[in-house]
Protein backbone atom coordinates (compact mmCIF):
# COMPACT_ATOMS: atom_id res chain seq x y z
CA UNK A 1 0.00 0.00 0.00
CA UNK A 2 1.43 3.36 -0.95
CA UNK A 3 2.44 5.76 1.78
CA UNK A 4 -0.20 8.28 0.69
CA UNK A 5 -2.99 5.73 0.76
CA UNK A 6 -1.87 4.41 4.15
CA UNK A 7 -1.88 7.95 5.58
CA UNK A 8 -5.41 8.54 4.30
CA UNK A 9 -6.58 5.26 5.76
CA UNK A 10 -5.19 6.19 9.18
CA UNK A 11 -6.80 9.61 9.01
CA UNK A 12 -10.17 8.15 8.02
CA UNK A 13 -9.96 5.62 10.83
CA UNK A 14 -9.08 8.33 13.38
CA UNK A 15 -11.99 10.48 12.34
CA UNK A 16 -14.27 7.47 12.32
CA UNK A 17 -13.22 6.47 15.84
CA UNK A 18 -13.53 10.00 17.15
CA UNK A 19 -16.95 10.24 15.53
CA UNK A 20 -17.99 7.01 17.19
CA UNK A 21 -16.80 7.93 20.67
CA UNK A 22 -18.12 11.48 20.52
CA UNK A 23 -21.40 10.02 19.31
CA UNK A 24 -21.61 7.83 22.38
CA UNK A 25 -20.95 10.82 24.60
CA UNK A 26 -23.58 12.83 22.76
CA UNK A 27 -26.27 10.14 23.00
CA UNK A 28 -27.27 11.07 26.54
CA UNK A 29 -27.64 14.71 25.65
CA UNK A 30 -29.52 13.90 22.46
CA UNK A 31 -32.01 11.94 24.53
CA UNK A 32 -32.36 14.76 27.07
CA UNK A 33 -32.79 17.43 24.42
CA UNK A 34 -35.21 15.50 22.23
CA UNK A 35 -37.39 14.36 25.11
CA UNK A 36 -37.56 17.76 26.80
CA UNK A 37 -37.99 19.44 23.42
CA UNK A 38 -40.87 17.13 22.57
CA UNK A 39 -42.56 17.82 25.89
CA UNK A 40 -42.04 21.58 25.57
CA UNK A 41 -43.60 21.58 22.10
CA UNK A 42 -46.83 20.53 23.77
CA UNK A 43 -46.67 22.79 26.79
CA UNK A 44 -50.22 24.07 26.35
CA UNK A 45 -51.92 20.75 25.83
CA UNK A 46 -49.98 19.19 28.69
CA UNK A 47 -50.70 22.31 30.81
CA UNK A 48 -47.14 22.28 32.07
CA UNK A 49 -47.24 25.86 33.26
CA UNK A 50 -50.03 25.09 35.70
CA UNK A 51 -48.69 21.75 36.91
CA UNK A 52 -46.61 22.36 40.01
CA UNK A 53 -43.65 20.42 41.31
CA UNK A 54 -43.95 19.12 44.85
CA UNK A 55 -40.72 17.13 45.04
CA UNK A 56 -38.79 18.33 48.09
CA UNK A 57 -35.51 17.54 46.36
CA UNK A 58 -36.30 19.60 43.31
CA UNK A 59 -37.81 22.46 45.31
CA UNK A 60 -34.77 22.44 47.56
CA UNK A 61 -32.53 22.52 44.46
CA UNK A 62 -34.32 25.68 43.36
CA UNK A 63 -34.02 27.15 46.82
CA UNK A 64 -37.76 27.23 47.35
CA UNK A 65 -38.23 27.04 51.07
CA UNK A 66 -41.36 27.44 53.06
CA UNK A 67 -41.42 30.45 55.40
CA UNK A 68 -41.23 29.81 59.12
CA UNK A 69 -44.55 31.36 60.02
CA UNK A 70 -47.88 32.41 58.58
CA UNK A 71 -49.87 35.62 59.00
CA UNK A 72 -53.34 34.33 59.72
CA UNK A 73 -56.81 35.57 60.46
CA UNK A 74 -59.68 33.49 61.65
CA UNK A 75 -62.92 33.75 59.64
CA UNK A 76 -65.52 31.70 61.46
CA UNK A 77 -64.31 28.11 61.45
CA UNK A 78 -61.80 28.80 58.72
CA UNK A 79 -58.35 30.29 58.49
CA UNK A 80 -57.10 32.78 55.95
CA UNK A 81 -53.32 32.90 55.91
CA UNK A 82 -50.53 34.60 54.08
CA UNK A 83 -47.66 32.18 53.69
CA UNK A 84 -44.75 33.48 51.71
CA UNK A 85 -46.23 35.42 48.82
CA UNK A 86 -49.41 33.37 48.64
CA UNK A 87 -52.71 33.64 50.41
CA UNK A 88 -54.57 30.54 51.51
CA UNK A 89 -58.09 29.72 52.58
CA UNK A 90 -57.25 26.99 55.06
CA UNK A 91 -54.72 25.03 52.99
CA UNK A 92 -56.16 25.94 49.61
CA UNK A 93 -54.40 28.73 47.75
CA UNK A 94 -56.56 31.67 46.74
CA UNK A 95 -55.58 31.93 43.08
CA UNK A 96 -54.74 35.43 41.97
CA UNK A 97 -54.13 36.65 45.49
CA UNK A 98 -50.63 37.82 46.28
CA UNK A 99 -48.87 39.18 49.31
CA UNK A 100 -49.92 41.69 51.95
CA UNK A 101 -52.94 40.11 53.56
CA UNK A 102 -54.50 42.80 55.73
CA UNK A 103 -57.42 40.95 57.22
CA UNK A 104 -60.22 38.45 56.91
CA UNK A 105 -63.65 38.18 58.50
CA UNK A 106 -67.20 37.02 57.90
CA UNK A 107 -69.99 39.42 57.07
CA UNK A 108 -73.45 38.32 55.96
CA UNK A 109 -72.15 34.74 55.59
CA UNK A 110 -69.53 35.92 53.12
CA UNK A 111 -65.86 35.59 53.91
CA UNK A 112 -64.09 38.85 53.13
CA UNK A 113 -60.35 38.60 52.51
CA UNK A 114 -58.54 41.91 52.15
CA UNK A 115 -55.18 42.59 50.53
CA UNK A 116 -53.68 46.04 50.15
CA UNK A 117 -55.78 46.98 47.14
CA UNK A 118 -57.95 43.96 46.52
CA UNK A 119 -60.85 42.37 48.34
CA UNK A 120 -61.84 38.74 47.75
CA UNK A 121 -65.30 37.48 48.55
CA UNK A 122 -65.57 33.78 49.30
CA UNK A 123 -68.27 31.41 50.40
CA UNK A 124 -67.73 29.62 53.70
CA UNK A 125 -66.47 26.68 51.66
CA UNK A 126 -63.82 28.81 50.04
CA UNK A 127 -65.52 29.20 46.67
CA UNK A 128 -64.69 32.44 44.92
CA UNK A 129 -67.65 34.79 44.71
CA UNK A 130 -65.86 37.80 43.30
CA UNK A 131 -62.52 39.57 43.23
CA UNK A 132 -62.84 43.31 43.84
CA UNK A 133 -60.26 45.93 43.00
CA UNK A 134 -60.03 49.61 42.17
CA UNK A 135 -62.39 49.31 39.22
CA UNK A 136 -65.07 48.19 41.73
CA UNK A 137 -64.36 51.09 44.04
CA UNK A 138 -62.08 49.27 46.49
CA UNK A 139 -59.80 51.85 48.14
CA UNK A 140 -56.01 51.63 47.76
CA UNK A 141 -53.57 50.87 50.56
CA UNK A 142 -55.92 48.98 52.83
CA UNK A 143 -54.38 48.71 56.27
CA UNK A 144 -57.00 46.84 58.25
CA UNK A 145 -60.63 45.73 58.20
CA UNK A 146 -63.26 45.26 60.83
CA UNK A 147 -66.93 45.41 61.68
CA UNK A 148 -68.71 48.38 63.15
CA UNK A 149 -71.33 48.18 65.88
CA UNK A 150 -74.07 47.42 63.30
CA UNK A 151 -72.05 44.53 61.86
CA UNK A 152 -71.13 46.41 58.69
CA UNK A 153 -67.74 45.97 57.05
CA UNK A 154 -65.32 48.83 57.57
CA UNK A 155 -62.07 49.14 55.64
CA UNK A 156 -59.32 51.50 56.73
CA UNK A 157 -57.17 52.74 53.86
CA UNK A 158 -54.74 55.56 54.42
CA UNK A 159 -56.32 57.95 56.86
CA UNK A 160 -59.90 57.19 55.83
CA UNK A 161 -62.48 54.58 56.62
CA UNK A 162 -64.77 53.11 54.03
CA UNK A 163 -67.91 51.01 54.10
CA UNK A 164 -69.67 49.07 51.37
CA UNK A 165 -73.31 48.07 50.89
CA UNK A 166 -74.52 44.54 51.60
CA UNK A 167 -73.96 43.49 47.98
CA UNK A 168 -70.43 44.92 47.89
CA UNK A 169 -71.38 47.20 45.00
CA UNK A 170 -70.87 50.73 46.24
CA UNK A 171 -68.04 51.88 48.48
CA UNK A 172 -68.13 55.17 50.33
CA UNK A 173 -66.12 57.05 52.92
CA UNK A 174 -67.42 56.98 56.44
CA UNK A 175 -66.65 58.22 59.93
CA UNK A 176 -66.60 54.84 61.60
CA UNK A 177 -66.73 54.51 65.37
CA UNK A 178 -66.47 51.52 67.67
CA UNK A 179 -64.94 49.34 64.99
CA UNK A 180 -63.88 45.89 66.01
CA UNK A 181 -60.74 45.57 63.89
CA UNK A 182 -59.60 42.05 63.09
CA UNK A 183 -56.31 40.88 64.57
CA UNK A 184 -53.81 38.27 63.51
CA UNK A 185 -53.89 34.91 65.22
CA UNK A 186 -51.52 31.99 65.41
CA UNK A 187 -52.48 28.86 63.51
CA UNK A 188 -52.09 25.42 64.99
CA UNK A 189 -49.05 23.30 64.14
CA UNK A 190 -51.28 21.03 62.08
CA UNK A 191 -52.52 23.93 59.96
CA UNK A 192 -48.98 25.24 59.63
CA UNK A 193 -47.84 21.84 58.34
CA UNK A 194 -50.68 21.92 55.80
CA UNK A 195 -49.63 25.38 54.68
CA UNK A 196 -46.04 24.23 54.25
CA UNK A 197 -47.20 21.37 52.02
CA UNK A 198 -49.47 23.64 50.02
CA UNK A 199 -46.72 26.24 49.65
CA UNK A 200 -44.21 23.76 48.33
CA UNK A 201 -46.62 22.76 45.60
CA UNK A 202 -47.34 26.29 44.40
CA UNK A 203 -44.01 27.79 43.43
CA UNK A 204 -42.35 25.80 40.67
CA UNK A 205 -44.01 24.76 37.44
CA UNK A 206 -43.17 21.70 35.40
CA UNK A 207 -42.65 23.97 32.41
CA UNK A 208 -39.92 25.85 34.23
CA UNK A 209 -38.14 22.62 35.12
CA UNK A 210 -38.38 21.30 31.55
CA UNK A 211 -37.04 24.55 30.15
CA UNK A 212 -34.16 24.54 32.58
CA UNK A 213 -33.22 20.96 31.79
CA UNK A 214 -33.46 21.67 28.07
CA UNK A 215 -31.20 24.71 28.31
CA UNK A 216 -28.86 23.29 30.94
CA UNK A 217 -29.81 26.09 33.28
CA UNK A 218 -30.82 23.58 35.91
CA UNK A 219 -27.11 23.27 36.64
CA UNK A 220 -26.69 27.01 36.77
CA UNK A 221 -24.46 28.98 34.43
CA UNK A 222 -22.06 26.05 34.03
CA UNK A 223 -24.98 23.96 32.82
CA UNK A 224 -25.54 26.50 30.07
CA UNK A 225 -21.84 26.34 29.11
CA UNK A 226 -22.09 22.58 29.11
CA UNK A 227 -25.00 22.76 26.67
CA UNK A 228 -22.99 25.16 24.53
CA UNK A 229 -20.18 22.60 24.48
CA UNK A 230 -22.68 19.89 23.50
CA UNK A 231 -23.89 22.05 20.65
CA UNK A 232 -20.29 22.35 19.43
CA UNK A 233 -20.02 18.58 19.83
CA UNK A 234 -23.11 18.12 17.64
CA UNK A 235 -21.56 20.36 15.03
CA UNK A 236 -18.35 18.37 15.09
CA UNK A 237 -20.34 15.14 14.81
CA UNK A 238 -22.30 16.46 11.86
CA UNK A 239 -19.13 17.47 10.02
CA UNK A 240 -17.23 14.30 10.90
CA UNK A 241 -20.25 12.18 10.00
CA UNK A 242 -20.50 13.75 6.56
CA UNK A 243 -16.74 13.44 6.09
CA UNK A 244 -16.77 9.75 7.05
CA UNK A 245 -19.69 9.10 4.70
CA UNK A 246 -18.11 11.02 1.85
CA UNK A 247 -14.69 9.40 2.15
CA UNK A 248 -16.14 5.96 2.68
CA UNK A 249 -17.96 6.29 -0.64
CA UNK A 250 -14.63 6.82 -2.31
CA UNK B 1 -32.29 74.12 18.46
CA UNK B 2 -33.26 75.30 21.95
CA UNK B 3 -36.63 73.60 21.60
CA UNK B 4 -34.99 70.33 20.68
CA UNK B 5 -32.69 70.50 23.69
CA UNK B 6 -35.61 71.28 26.01
CA UNK B 7 -37.59 68.35 24.60
CA UNK B 8 -34.62 66.01 25.01
CA UNK B 9 -34.14 67.12 28.61
CA UNK B 10 -37.83 66.64 29.33
CA UNK B 11 -37.78 63.16 27.83
CA UNK B 12 -34.70 62.29 29.87
CA UNK B 13 -36.54 63.28 33.06
CA UNK B 14 -39.88 61.83 32.09
CA UNK B 15 -38.63 58.39 31.10
CA UNK B 16 -37.46 57.36 34.57
CA UNK B 17 -40.73 58.62 36.08
CA UNK B 18 -42.44 55.92 34.02
CA UNK B 19 -45.53 58.07 33.51
CA UNK B 20 -47.01 55.40 31.34
CA UNK B 21 -47.41 52.28 33.45
CA UNK B 22 -46.14 49.24 31.73
CA UNK B 23 -49.00 47.75 29.68
CA UNK B 24 -51.77 49.85 31.27
CA UNK B 25 -53.37 51.47 28.26
CA UNK B 26 -56.44 52.62 30.11
CA UNK B 27 -57.61 52.01 33.65
CA UNK B 28 -60.82 49.96 33.68
CA UNK B 29 -62.72 52.59 35.66
CA UNK B 30 -61.73 55.22 33.09
CA UNK B 31 -62.93 52.96 30.26
CA UNK B 32 -66.29 52.54 31.97
CA UNK B 33 -66.58 56.27 32.61
CA UNK B 34 -65.68 56.97 28.99
CA UNK B 35 -68.39 54.61 27.72
CA UNK B 36 -71.00 56.37 29.85
CA UNK B 37 -69.67 59.86 29.16
CA UNK B 38 -68.51 60.36 32.75
CA UNK B 39 -71.86 59.35 34.25
CA UNK B 40 -71.14 55.78 35.33
CA UNK B 41 -74.26 53.95 36.44
CA UNK B 42 -74.19 51.70 39.52
CA UNK B 43 -72.97 48.19 38.75
CA UNK B 44 -75.20 45.16 38.31
CA UNK B 45 -74.54 41.59 39.30
CA UNK B 46 -74.96 38.47 37.19
CA UNK B 47 -74.91 35.29 39.24
CA UNK B 48 -73.37 32.36 37.42
CA UNK B 49 -75.70 29.39 37.59
CA UNK B 50 -74.66 25.76 37.19
CA UNK B 51 -75.77 25.63 33.58
CA UNK B 52 -73.95 28.87 32.84
CA UNK B 53 -70.81 27.45 34.37
CA UNK B 54 -70.94 24.60 31.87
CA UNK B 55 -71.35 27.02 28.96
CA UNK B 56 -68.60 29.29 30.23
CA UNK B 57 -66.27 26.32 30.58
CA UNK B 58 -66.91 25.47 26.93
CA UNK B 59 -66.10 29.04 25.95
CA UNK B 60 -63.01 29.56 28.09
CA UNK B 61 -61.78 26.00 28.32
CA UNK B 62 -61.69 26.43 32.10
CA UNK B 63 -63.95 27.31 34.98
CA UNK B 64 -64.79 30.99 35.27
CA UNK B 65 -63.58 30.80 38.86
CA UNK B 66 -66.14 33.19 40.32
CA UNK B 67 -69.77 32.85 41.29
CA UNK B 68 -70.86 36.25 40.05
CA UNK B 69 -69.88 38.80 37.41
CA UNK B 70 -70.25 42.54 37.64
CA UNK B 71 -71.35 44.69 34.74
CA UNK B 72 -72.58 48.17 34.02
CA UNK B 73 -75.66 48.88 31.93
CA UNK B 74 -77.54 51.77 30.42
CA UNK B 75 -80.05 51.89 27.56
CA UNK B 76 -79.51 48.26 26.69
CA UNK B 77 -75.72 48.53 26.45
CA UNK B 78 -73.66 46.48 28.85
CA UNK B 79 -70.03 46.99 29.74
CA UNK B 80 -67.86 44.10 30.91
CA UNK B 81 -64.31 44.12 32.24
CA UNK B 82 -62.93 40.65 31.63
CA UNK B 83 -59.55 38.98 32.04
CA UNK B 84 -57.94 35.99 30.43
CA UNK B 85 -54.42 34.67 30.58
CA UNK B 86 -52.48 34.96 27.33
CA UNK B 87 -49.38 32.90 27.92
CA UNK B 88 -48.71 33.44 31.60
CA UNK B 89 -50.24 36.76 32.65
CA UNK B 90 -53.83 38.03 32.43
CA UNK B 91 -54.94 40.47 29.75
CA UNK B 92 -57.65 42.89 30.91
CA UNK B 93 -60.15 43.81 28.22
CA UNK B 94 -63.17 46.10 28.22
CA UNK B 95 -66.23 45.20 26.12
CA UNK B 96 -69.35 47.13 25.23
CA UNK B 97 -72.19 44.96 24.01
CA UNK B 98 -75.44 46.28 22.56
CA UNK B 99 -78.14 44.41 20.73
CA UNK B 100 -76.12 41.21 21.31
CA UNK B 101 -73.37 42.69 19.16
CA UNK B 102 -69.92 43.78 20.24
CA UNK B 103 -70.07 47.54 19.89
CA UNK B 104 -66.62 48.26 21.26
CA UNK B 105 -63.63 46.38 22.59
CA UNK B 106 -60.41 47.70 24.09
CA UNK B 107 -57.33 46.08 25.61
CA UNK B 108 -56.96 47.93 28.90
CA UNK B 109 -54.03 46.20 30.58
CA UNK B 110 -51.49 43.94 28.89
CA UNK B 111 -49.03 42.17 31.17
CA UNK B 112 -47.20 39.77 28.89
CA UNK B 113 -43.77 40.53 27.52
CA UNK B 114 -44.89 40.03 23.92
CA UNK B 115 -48.02 39.76 21.82
CA UNK B 116 -49.43 43.19 22.60
CA UNK B 117 -50.19 43.75 18.93
CA UNK B 118 -53.69 42.61 19.86
CA UNK B 119 -54.38 46.03 21.36
CA UNK B 120 -54.22 47.77 18.01
CA UNK B 121 -57.34 48.74 16.12
CA UNK B 122 -56.30 46.82 13.00
CA UNK B 123 -56.86 43.66 15.04
CA UNK B 124 -59.67 44.71 17.38
CA UNK B 125 -61.81 46.11 14.55
CA UNK B 126 -62.47 42.49 13.56
CA UNK B 127 -64.52 42.05 16.73
CA UNK B 128 -66.75 45.06 16.30
CA UNK B 129 -70.13 43.92 15.05
CA UNK B 130 -69.49 40.29 16.03
CA UNK B 131 -72.31 38.20 17.46
CA UNK B 132 -72.49 34.84 19.13
CA UNK B 133 -73.89 31.89 17.28
CA UNK B 134 -75.85 29.10 18.93
CA UNK B 135 -72.65 27.06 19.00
CA UNK B 136 -71.19 29.77 21.31
CA UNK B 137 -68.69 30.63 18.58
CA UNK B 138 -68.29 34.05 17.01
CA UNK B 139 -70.10 34.57 13.74
CA UNK B 140 -66.82 35.25 11.97
CA UNK B 141 -63.20 34.15 11.67
CA UNK B 142 -60.67 36.35 13.35
CA UNK B 143 -57.35 36.72 11.56
CA UNK B 144 -54.54 36.00 13.97
CA UNK B 145 -51.24 37.79 14.46
CA UNK B 146 -47.99 35.95 14.00
CA UNK B 147 -46.15 35.74 17.30
CA UNK B 148 -49.26 36.60 19.31
CA UNK B 149 -51.25 33.41 18.99
CA UNK B 150 -52.03 33.02 22.66
CA UNK B 151 -53.03 36.67 23.05
CA UNK B 152 -55.30 36.37 20.01
CA UNK B 153 -56.84 33.24 21.45
CA UNK B 154 -57.47 35.02 24.75
CA UNK B 155 -59.22 37.92 22.99
CA UNK B 156 -61.45 35.56 21.04
CA UNK B 157 -62.44 33.71 24.21
CA UNK B 158 -63.21 36.94 26.01
CA UNK B 159 -65.31 38.21 23.11
CA UNK B 160 -67.40 35.09 23.19
CA UNK B 161 -67.69 35.37 26.94
CA UNK B 162 -68.78 39.00 26.83
CA UNK B 163 -71.51 38.22 24.30
CA UNK B 164 -72.64 35.19 26.27
CA UNK B 165 -72.80 37.08 29.55
CA UNK B 166 -74.69 39.92 27.90
CA UNK B 167 -77.24 37.46 26.57
CA UNK B 168 -77.60 35.95 30.04
CA UNK B 169 -77.84 39.29 31.82
CA UNK B 170 -81.50 39.77 31.04
CA UNK B 171 -80.87 43.29 29.77
CA UNK B 172 -83.50 44.41 27.28
CA UNK B 173 -81.44 45.65 24.37
CA UNK B 174 -84.07 45.41 21.71
CA UNK B 175 -82.33 42.47 20.06
CA UNK B 176 -84.67 39.92 18.49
Amino acid sequence: MGRHKKKNKIRWRSVFLWHRYLGLVATTFVLILTLTGLVLSHTDSLKLSSKKVDSKTLLGWYGIKAPDFAVSYRAGNNWVSQFGKHIYFNEKEITGASASLTGALIVNNIIVVAGQDTVFLLTDEGEFIERLSGVHGVPDMIERIGLDSTGQLVVQAGSSDYTVDDNFLEWEKTEAVNVDWVTKETVSDIMLAKLVNAHRGSGLSMERVMLDIHSGRILGVWGVYLMDAIVVLFLVLSISGVWVWATRKK
Amino acid sequence: MKKIIIILILVAFLEPLNLFAYGVYQKPEKFIAEVFSGNTPPPNILWITKSMRIDVKKILGRDLGVLRMRFWERNGSTVWILEEIGKEKPITVGFVVKGSIIANVKVLIFRESRGDEVRHSFFLDQFRGATLESSRQLDRNIDGISGATLSVRALIKLSRLALYLHNQSGVDDGAP
